[in-house]
């Protein structure tokens, strides 16, 4: 099952970030560039992990960019949910 | 630092003496006659030496020495300017590259991670960690046991520790408060997510300790990121420290001149207690208040009851920081003299901040704070529990104008404790 971007951006607000944010940000545009912040990202990174069940290694985690980033790396590891 | 009976014991445990066998010692009778090896005296001297400083041990103490006997001689010793060469030069004697790149996991400090905790200190802070006991394994493995501080570490799977976050007791004097901080991240691991991971992690930890009364912090104003976290762990603002943190202490984050922090606290368990307040801080403290769930008895008064005893009273300079924090833990009818001396001190020393933290069970401070405030100082902060039997009521001292400009808030709640300072302050000696 393909992960989407509105699943994404609803994870996010459950990371934390203001929906209005979470909203405004572009799906292939770099999050950090469109509010969202130092403690958004790892925090959304373990909101993932916690949602799909896997551990998604730093270093492979500060190369994902942009929501299709995330999408495409979650979609390729065959997330459970 | 100290080097108390604990702290001792750690080292006599790195000798090779069992935990257990050393807790069982009694403190009156020589290590030898308590089947302790005779080899041990000398091996615990040399310990002392390596990581205290501490003169050559006399031969009847290694020969016959009790735990009393070896601490009254390390009492008699100790020093700061030479335990602090020889903590460093150990730190340096040990320290090994880090590995890059590496898994890092979180976990409780185990008595074999203090070393590593000491490298991390020293690769961050070099020799200008103001606390001494971060320097020395044994200490930090005692103040753990005593519950004084909770360390966890991030390890690396070669056992190299390159994160740190803990719980401390610091400045209130009630020993159920602790402060959250002191999270430290090895450079080369800066870019991972270590750091919220230690935050998280702490978090999780908090609620395990059943102890504990309330929890804190102070999130530096100089950007909101520490201030965001704290209100995702649920930290309600309580106080704004204005100019707290030296200039170019946060130079390296761009932020010139002192910083001023915010206070945030989450209590875990209440207690009823009394609540006496000024009223012309009625609407900034029922704003704070209204962020807990306490069981107070509110009393707002203008001030005209004086204290009943004489005032108990403790302080201590930071010198680095040039801040005096003051406890008053009863307020007394001689309470101006107190203040007046608070005055003359910090003048004398060109204090850049004194922070008075009255004890607001006492009937007395709303005419304390009356007191301080005709002297000059503003609101501060209030403190649920700071004290083992009350909140506290901080009134602030500043010998020059914050740079009320610089101060970045997340919060509403903080910014309106903000703008009833700056208000405050505007008014001062109108």
């Amino acid at each position: 099952m393909a992960v989407t971007k509105a699943a994404l951006k609803e994870l996010l607000i459950l990371a934390g970030v203001e929906r209005a944010v979470v909203d405004a940000l572009p799906s292939d545009a770099p999050m950090l560039r469109h509010g969202i912040d130092s403690l958004d990202f790892p925090s959304f990174i373990v909101v993932l992990e916690e949602h799909f069940g896997l551990t998604i290694p730093e270093a492979e985690a500060w190369e994902l960019r942009t929501l299709d980033d995330f999408a495409a790396y979650l979609d390729a590891r065959a997330p459970k949910a | 630092m100290d080097c108390d009976l604990d702290t001792l014991l750690v080292f006599l445990e790195q000798t090779g003496c069992p935990a257990e066998t050393a807790a069982a010692l009694a403190r009156d009778r020589p290590l030898t006659a308590q089947g302790i090896p005779s080899a041990t005296g000398p091996a615990l001297a040399a310990a002392l030496t390596e990581a205290l400083g501490m003169p050559d041990a006399p031969d009847a103490l290694v020969q016959e020495g009790s735990l009393d006997d070896w601490l009254e001689f390390v009492a008699r010793h100790i020093n700061d300017a030479t335990l602090k060469p020889a903590a460093l030069a150990r730190i340096v004697k040990s320290t090994e590259a880090i590995p890059h790149g590496q898994a890092f996991a979180l976990d409780r400090m185990q008595p074999q991670d203090a070393p590593g905790v000491t490298r991390l200190f020293h690769a961050i802070y070099d020799a200008h960690y103001p606390v001494l006991d971060y320097y020395v394994p044994e200490k930090l493995i005692a103040l753990n046991r005593q519950q004084a501080v909770l360390t966890l570490v991030s390890r690396l799977e070669t056992g190299e520790i390159v994160g740190h976050g803990a719980y401390y007791r610091s400045s209130p004097p009630n020993p159920a408060v602790y402060e959250q901080g002191q999270v430290l991240v090895n450079p080369d691991y800066r870019q991972t997510s270590m750091a919220f991971r230690l935050l998280r992690e702490l978090d999780t930890v908090s609620y395990a300790m059943t102890w504990a009364e309330a929890f804190w912090g102070e999130a530096v104003c100089n950007h909101v990121v520490t201030q965001k976290s704290g209100d995702r762990q649920g930290y309600t603002p309580c106080g704004i420290e204005l100019s707290l943190m030296p200039d170019g202490a946060y130079a390296k984050e761009g932020a010139a001149g002192r910083v001023s922090c915010m206070m945030a606290f989450r209590v875990h368990r209440d207690k009823p207690l009394p609540l006496y307040l000024p009223e012309d801080y009625r609407p900034v403290l029922e704003g704070i208040l209204s962020g807990f769930s306490l069981g107070r008895d509110v009393h707002f008064s203008s001030g005209d009851q004086t204290g009943c005893r004489e005032t108990v009273l403790d302080s201590r300079i930071f010198d680095l920081a040039q801040v005096e924090r003051v406890q008053v833990a009863a307020v007394g009818r001689d309470f101006p003299t107190h203040a007046d001396a608070l005055e003359e001190r910090a003048n004398r020393l060109g204090l850049a901040v004194v922070q008075v933290y009255l004890n607001a069970s006492c009937p007395g401070t709303p005419w304390a704070a009356q007191t301080l405030r005709r002297r000059g100082y503003v609101f501060g902060a209030l403190a649920p529990l700071w004290f083992p039997d009350g909140d506290a009521l901080m009134l602030q001292r500043l010998a020059a104008e914050p740079d009320f400009e610089a101060v970045k808030l997340y919060a509403d709640r903080a910014k309106a404790i903000m703008a009833h300072i700056r208000q405050e302050w505007g008014a001062r000696g109108r």
